[in-house]
């Protein structure tokens, strides 16, 4: 039985004896048992590298900006409009949510979080 | 016993996280294989490690929203290159939900855990920890790959 990139389930559970250290706390052995991740980092790890060297100029240009006080790029707000510039496929779904959220910042996405746990309660029946 | 391996990988992520973009790039492009591998086990352990520690074991898809959209929009160029799903996915993923990996790609996996990584590490000061604790269980990881 593979999965959809071909990866055999039967690796996953071979690699599952992966337990932790022990005393560490629940978030902490989790974040240890990212068995399904550290498989896919191994078995695509050029790939991955790859990437990395493209991520790391992007983060270049951003930091070579415009940097901000802080040596840090742009303040949130003046770079949130350029945030969302490229269309969205189908994730996990919440793109929508996020496009609004970028380009009105770290207000609006308070404020949609809030939203989207309080208000409809609210206005439910 | 010390991989030389996941040293030059750890290294290499060090720079990346501390901001020495030329010598990270000069780090990265000198990684040959082995340590190429080393590096993508250290880049998803040092993320998935980072990411629990930024959202812990109560977060929300809100929350994961917010923290991605501000990271995007905070470091624009670098959002471009990830798309915003991608990004949450391997947040989720690194919390729990496995599956939400299948559909990346190695190119999609390594370039939004990198900016995620990046991006969570930038209010943490403890990235020599956090790297130490990544190095240590990729020279785990990778050994109990080699005897298999």
């Amino acid at each position: 039985v593979t999965n959809g990139n071909g990866r055999t389930w039967q690796m996953l559970r071979d690699l599952s004896s992966w337990h932790g250290r022990p005393g560490t706390s629940p978030g902490q052995e989790r974040a240890e048992l990212g068995t399904a991740q550290r498989l896919q980092a191994f078995e695509d790890a050029d790939d991955i590298s790859d990437a990395a060297g493209h991520i790391g100029e992007a983060i270049d240009a951003d930091l070579r900006g415009t940097p901000g006080p802080s040596g840090h790029p742009r303040s949130y707000h003046a770079t949130a409009s350029t945030a969302h510039d490229h269309p969205q496929p189908p994730g996990p779904g919440v793109s929508d949510t996020i496009g609004s959220i970028a380009v009105t910042g770290v207000a609006a996405a308070a404020a949609i979080r809030y939203a989207l746990s309080g208000r409809r309660k609210e206005h439910q029946p | 016993v010390t991989n030389p391996d996941v040293t030059s990988a750890a290294a290499a992520l060090r720079a990346l996280l501390t901001e020495d973009l030329d010598t990270y790039r000069r780090l990265h492009a000198g990684l040959g294989a082995g340590q190429r591998r080393a590096f993508a086990v250290a880049l998803t352990i040092a993320f998935n490690e980072a990411a629990v520690r930024q959202f812990g074991d109560d977060h929300t898809p809100a929350s994961i929203i917010e923290f991605v959209a501000g990271a995007r929009a905070r470091y624009p160029r670098t959002g471009e290159a990830v798309p915003a799903e991608d990004a949450e996915a391997v947040i989720r993923a690194a919390l729990g939900e496995d599956d939400l990996i299948d559909r990346l790609d190695g190119h999609a996996y390594g370039a939004a855990q990198t900016a995620m990584l990046f991006a969570l590490t930038r209010e943490d000061n403890d990235v020599d920890a956090l790297l130490a604790s990544a190095a240590a269980q990729a020279e785990d990881y990778l050994q109990r790959r080699a005897r298999r």
